[in-house]
């Protein structure tokens, strides 16, 4: 469970991005964070993912203050995909999906070679091995970039605005193929996407502002946020 | 002239005079790559320190890069050799070889340092974040997402300075270093045949050459590979 408890944050010298935030996102289904462009979500999953220090209130993960966390045993259970991935060019797709087993989990290379392999054909991108990211689609990176997160095998992992650079069409099959990746971990899908969240998920929270003015069932605060009834005041 | 030099003109034949030029030109990339060597290895720590956003270190090298890279290059040559002797305390008389590869040394250090910076420089932000998303200690971060992908972009221009200094070696004539450029003068002067120094440029245009290719093919590589820096 990560539960978020009045989490304030302000960055230097400009206005409050985050105010009194508080959330809780539960194991066993798919979670989001929705809100317009600069409504804050951004900074909300950069400070739930630590890096921004914040000064107000308190992150837990399973009871713990996720900064009182080893950096190490922080990052293994908490999986971040950006939004703009960010695959590291110069590896192959193969490449980028070991660099954190062998690096950070210690793993012997042929291992996590295997268990790469083994993901790639799990998330149907097995032929993109040895692909550099440079030459997959917008699509497939975005893939890439989830299977090389759950290799960590994350208690939480969470996705920043997927859908935002796909067509229509790519951002309902992956959402597709991400709902058949939901036994893997705790996704939170972060996004402006009311359509997409309402494919994925279940539960939700609605920031504008830096407030969260929604929060329960994804269906519930879609609709309330086409009726435009969750509008800023103050 | 010492016993390598040429002998008179009626025994200098293309063959021998040949010999006494490759000689020189032996020299003349032996200095050139031991300067690159090091310059190459002062360049890695002066390019990160150059590259972070503050502080005196970074302005002193600053300050040095921009000096060693306004001055000409021939002036550093004869400064060390001549003028850095005459240094209290911290002057030091130097071999014509070791003033060549100390003065070409910093020389090349400093063009490669702004090219590390540029390099590193363009590695996006991103990149270090999305590495420290995966655990990756900030050594680990470095070391396998961000020096791989600054390095390669910065081959290229790497590639130019390496070229820019071997060239820049046959300077190193003028403090009496018996290089290509001293030999080839040596054998002219003997013989009154100017097509030597043609002989000479072939001799540096056969090393240059390929490596200004060799730049190219790695732009190419990295362009096929799709290399995009986000």
């Amino acid at each position: 469970m990560i539960e978020v408890e009045r989490l304030s944050f302000r960055y230097p010298g400009g206005a409050l991005a985050l105010k009194e935030v508080s959330v809780r996102f539960a194991p066993g289904k798919v979670s989001a964070v929705l809100g317009e462009s600069g409504s804050g979500k951004t900074t909300f999953l950069l400070c739930i993912g630590r890096f921004l220090r914040f000064r107000k209130g308190t992150v837990r993960l399973d009871g713990a203050d996720i900064r009182t966390l080893p950096e190490r045993e922080f990052r293994r259970r908490v999986g971040i995909v950006f939004q703009h991935l960010y695959l590291f060019p110069h590896l192959t797709v193969l490449e980028n999906m070991m660099l954190a087993p062998v690096h950070v989990l210690g793993r012997p290379g042929d291992e996590a070679e295997a268990e790469a392999r083994k993901m790639l054909d799990r998330l149907d991108i097995g032929d993109l091995a040895q692909s550099y990211p440079g030459q997959v689609s917008g699509g497939q990176a975005q893939r890439v970039a989830i299977a090389r997160a759950l290799l960590l095998r994350p208690d939480y992992l969470f996705l920043d605005e997927p859908t935002s650079a796909l067509d229509a069409k790519t951002a309902d099959d992956f959402a597709a193929w991400l709902k058949g990746l939901k036994d893997t971990t705790n996704f939170v899908v972060v996004t402006h996407n009311l359509l997409f969240a309402e494919s994925v998920a279940t539960e939700g929270v609605y920031l504008s502002g830096g407030r969260v003015l929604d929060t329960g069932p994804v269906g519930r605060i879609a609709g309330h946020a086409r009726a435009g009834k969750l509008v800023t005041r103050g | 002239m010492g016993e390598d030099a040429p002998g008179p003109a009626d025994r200098m034949t293309f063959g021998r005079a040949l010999a006494f030029l490759l000689r020189g030109f032996v020299l003349t990339l032996l200095v050139a790559a031991a300067s690159l060597l090091l310059g190459f290895l002062v360049s890695i720590p002066v390019g990160i320190v150059l590259n972070l956003p503050g502080g005196v270190v970074r302005l002193v090298l600053r300050a040095v890069v921009d000096f060693i890279r306004g001055t000409p290059i021939l002036i550093q040559l004869l400064f060390v050799y001549f003028g850095w002797p005459l240094i209290p305390v911290v002057g030091v008389s130097l071999s014509p070889i070791a003033a060549s590869i100390l003065a070409l040394t910093v020389n090349s250090a400093a063009y490669m340092a702004e090219v590390v910076r540029s390099g590193l420089m363009s590695v996006s932000p991103g990149q270090r974040l999305a590495g420290r998303a995966l655990g990756l200690r900030p050594w680990q971060v470095f070391r396998f997402v961000v020096w791989p992908q600054a390095f390669r972009i910065a081959m290229p221009p790497l590639m130019n300075s390496v070229v820019a200094l071997i060239k820049d070696t046959a300077l190193i004539s003028v403090i009496t270093v018996s290089e290509l450029i001293a030999n080839v003068r040596s054998v002219v002067s003997v013989t009154w045949n100017p097509a030597y120094y043609l002989v000479a440029a072939v001799l540096f245009f056969i090393v240059t050459f390929p490596l200004m290719k060799l730049a190219g093919r790695v732009e190419r590589r990295m362009k096929e590979r799709g290399f995009a820096n986000d």
